[in-house]
């Protein structure tokens, strides 16, 4: 063994063993508490990323205006792609980019699957767009020929619906500020983010380390992020630097969030859409309101909100919940503690907001309605895409890998590819919004079921600790879970829900024929 | 005929040490500069053949950043197999790698054939001569099959982007998987609490790495 190595942080070894003694003892909670707790004060040394200048003060302000400058560019350019008139969006099929700089065709979506899709979607825009304008033009908003409206009409059903059959592009960012009530964020935070930004110029930490890691890997296939090659070096672009900046600026803002995979993702698409300032407290306002909890050290959050999910499932697409839920679950809501497997896949849709789970025009149409409907829009689309593969689900559902109830393999793939393959966004929008027993799900029944869900998970999480899970074999734990359960229909529980009742009847009719 | 046995593994190692880089040369023999990185989880299975054996491996490829450590029960509570991969060109990475050994023998299936795997050889290498370059590297190949001894660990050098020993990796697991571990389609798992102070007889890496 080569002992004349010497690492960064000599103290990790012996601090992260002491971590792990404290998770072995605890039931698996204590390690993020322990780094919560221990971590965020020190200060955290790390080896200096290879080839990276270390610039002066004033080098890093010069380099700063500069590529604030180049952002501007940038951003003007996308928005004249964007913006392409209707009847020149034919533009689009000859090229194998998008609108947006990604590539058309990848792994799952073929060339010509994409161009036959968008011969007929580039007309449902166009007609969209001319929608619109006439909507604004009788709400008294004047949109100018190139520019893009900064206000948008008072909430109505009308509006809902033209949210919900898509924001025209080149309006997007602003709308989606608008929606989010992103003016109010602004008005009461002058200043703050160029202050933010002086102050994390020079700021390296373990954050700012995990920032590096994934900024070049994020959309590594779009023209706007790539490395621009000149004279035979790369350079960085842009929309990288200013990715860069955006994501240190939020992690100083938000230090119980710091940075979390998957802001990379949700950041950088909202930097096509919006210039840096905008970006960045749109940013902080998805993570404050939208997905409150989600991107936090522990990930609590996302073990919540898929609990709702599962809620959502159980309630709203029974054939396919029977097919996810391990038999063990059956008798209980113990699948809020110990997520099925099938959360596996999931953890990405709420993570990252699609990005990445299914076509980008896709995505957008979700984050259109997510800003104006709120969070309940994701769950909504969830149970959209399990509904749409349910067929093919309970096709696949007799085929178990083995008897202790964990899905196939087969299973696993399809929910987590088939995504990757919704092309056509109106489909999943009917599904959501029209067609489904779901479609009426408000954003009251969701709220109630995460207060279901966060207090049924701190219940359980308490007892567990209070008994130490040393030594607690199978039976104890199943035993422990049940008596952790809430009864449903507690007030602020799902039984106050009127959905519930019908809930709750279908779920013991499914239970005895499981039985 | 052959036996087909599908084996569960798992990869877990720090953020951006190419986890997902190795599965797709594995799975697809392709590679992607700069991957992107891995939300949650992602799943991909790729059968091999090792002699009469048909192995069809389900891979859970995890998020490597700290905060997702505490999903990684999830992914490798049921695994019969588990690369942990450092990058060897960042220390901390191996220290990272150590830890998650541990945690695998403390809380996986005592049966977990476990490969520990130094990848990104490629960026030692002076793409000319293919000769290693002295001082790029960060950790030695002593230190890595050190600990691979003392953990009772297969062992590999590795390159995702040059295809070097990838597929070696995955075929020493193959043949490591006791066969009873491996679970033919419709055999139910076994299952019941491990003894940590069990010794292990499988000490030892069968695979020498090519460098």
């Amino acid at each position: 063994m080569n002992t004349d190595v010497s690492f960064s942080t000599p103290n990790l070894v012996e601090e992260a063993d002491d971590a792990l003694a404290c998770r072995n003892s605890d039931g698996g909670y204590r390690m993020i508490d322990y780094y919560v707790e221990n971590r965020r004060e020190e200060p955290f040394t790390l080896v200096e990323p290879p080839n990276r200048k270390t610039l002066t003060r004033t080098e890093s302000i010069a380099s700063l205006k500069k590529s604030r400058t180049s952002l501007e560019q940038v951003q003007t350019k996308i928005g004249e792609q964007i913006h392409q008139e209707p009847n020149r969006l034919n533009a689009i099929l000859a090229s194998d980019r998008d609108r947006y700089g990604f590539r058309k065709a990848n792994h799952y979506v073929k060339l010509e699957d994409y161009n036959g899709w968008w011969i007929e979607y580039a007309p449902y825009l166009a007609r969209r767009k001319k929608k619109w304008a006439k909507l604004m033009a009788k709400n008294g908003l004047l949109v100018t020929k190139n520019g893009s409206p900064t206000r948008f009409p008072p909430r109505s059903e009308e509006l809902r619906r033209y949210v919900r059959k898509g924001i025209p592009a080149e309006w997007r960012g602003n709308a989606w500020f608008f929606f989010a009530r992103g003016h109010d964020k602004l008005k009461d935070n002058k200043g703050v983010y160029d202050k933010l930004v002086e102050e994390t110029m020079d700021m390296i930490n373990e954050n700012t380390e995990a920032i590096e890691k994934d900024l070049h890997r994020t959309f590594p296939e779009n023209v706007h992020f790539n490395n621009i090659t000149q004279q035979g070096t790369d350079q960085e672009s842009a929309l990288l630097q200013t990715l860069r900046r955006v994501l240190k600026c939020f992690s100083k803002y938000k230090p119980t969030i710091g940075y979390c995979q998957s802001l990379n993702f949700i950041a950088g698409l909202l930097l096509i859409f919006l210039d840096e300032e905008r970006a960045f407290w749109m940013l902080v306002i998805i993570t404050e309101r939208y997905l409150p909890g989600i991107h936090e050290f522990n990930l609590e959050g996302v073990n919540v909100h898929q609990g709702v999910l599962m809620l959502c499932l159980r309630q709203y697409l029974p054939n396919v919940w029977s097919l996810m839920h391990e038999t063990s679950h059956s008798n209980n809501n113990s699948f809020l503690y110990e997520l099925p497997t099938l959360s596996f896949c999931t953890t990405s849709w709420f993570m990252s907001i699609f990005v990445g789970v299914m076509p980008i025009e896709t995505t957008l149409r979700v984050w259109d309605c997510l800003f104006y409907e709120d969070s309940k829009a994701i769950f909504q689309v969830s149970l959209a895409i399990f509904k749409i593969l349910e067929p093919q689900m309970l096709e696949l559902g007799s085929i178990r890998s083995d008897d202790d109830g964990i899905l196939s393999a087969e299973l696993f793939q399809l929910i987590q590819n088939s995504p990757k393959r919704l092309l056509n966004a109106n489909v999943l929008m009917q599904e959501c919004f029209r067609f489904s027993s779901f479609s009426k799900l408000s954003q009251e029944e969701v709220q109630n079921c995460k207060k279901y869900v966060v207090e049924s998970r701190t219940r359980y999480n308490e007892l567990i600790k209070r008994r130490s899970a040393v030594g607690m074999d199978e039976q104890e734990r199943r035993e422990l879970m049940k008596s952790a359960v809430l009864p449903e229909n507690k007030q602020i529980g799902l039984k106050s829900m009127n959905w519930n009742g019908r809930l709750n009847n279908r779920m013991r009719r499914i239970q005895q024929r499981i039985r | 005929m052959s036996k087909q046995t599908s084996v569960k593994l798992v990869l877990l190692g720090e953020a951006a040490v190419g986890k997902s880089s190795l599965v797709l040369r594995f799975v697809s023999n392709d590679f992607q500069e700069n991957k992107e990185p891995t939300i949650g989880a992602a799943f991909l299975t790729q059968r091999c053949t090792i002699g009469t054996k048909t192995i069809k491996f389900e891979i859970w490829d995890t998020a490597g950043q700290e905060r997702f450590a505490n999903l990684a029960p999830l992914y490798y509570r049921n695994a019969q197999a588990a690369l942990v991969v450092y990058d060897i060109t960042k220390p901390a990475s191996f220290i990272k790698a150590r830890h998650w050994v541990k945690e695998l023998h403390e809380q996986a299936s005592k049966n977990i054939v476990i490969a520990l795997v130094g990848n990104k050889y490629d960026l030692l290498v002076d793409p000319e001569t293919g000769d290693e370059i002295e001082g790029r590297r960060s950790v030695s190949v002593e230190e890595g099959q050190a600990l691979a001894d003392e953990e009772g660990l297969l062992f590999f050098e590795t390159s995702a982007k040059s295809a070097l020993n990838v597929n070696e990796v995955f075929t020493a697991i193959g043949k490591q998987i006791p066969e009873e571990a491996a679970k033919p389609a419709d055999q139910p798992s076994s299952s019941g609490r491990i003894d940590l102070n069990a010794p292990t007889d499988e000490t030892g890496a069968i695979g020498n790495c090519a460098c």
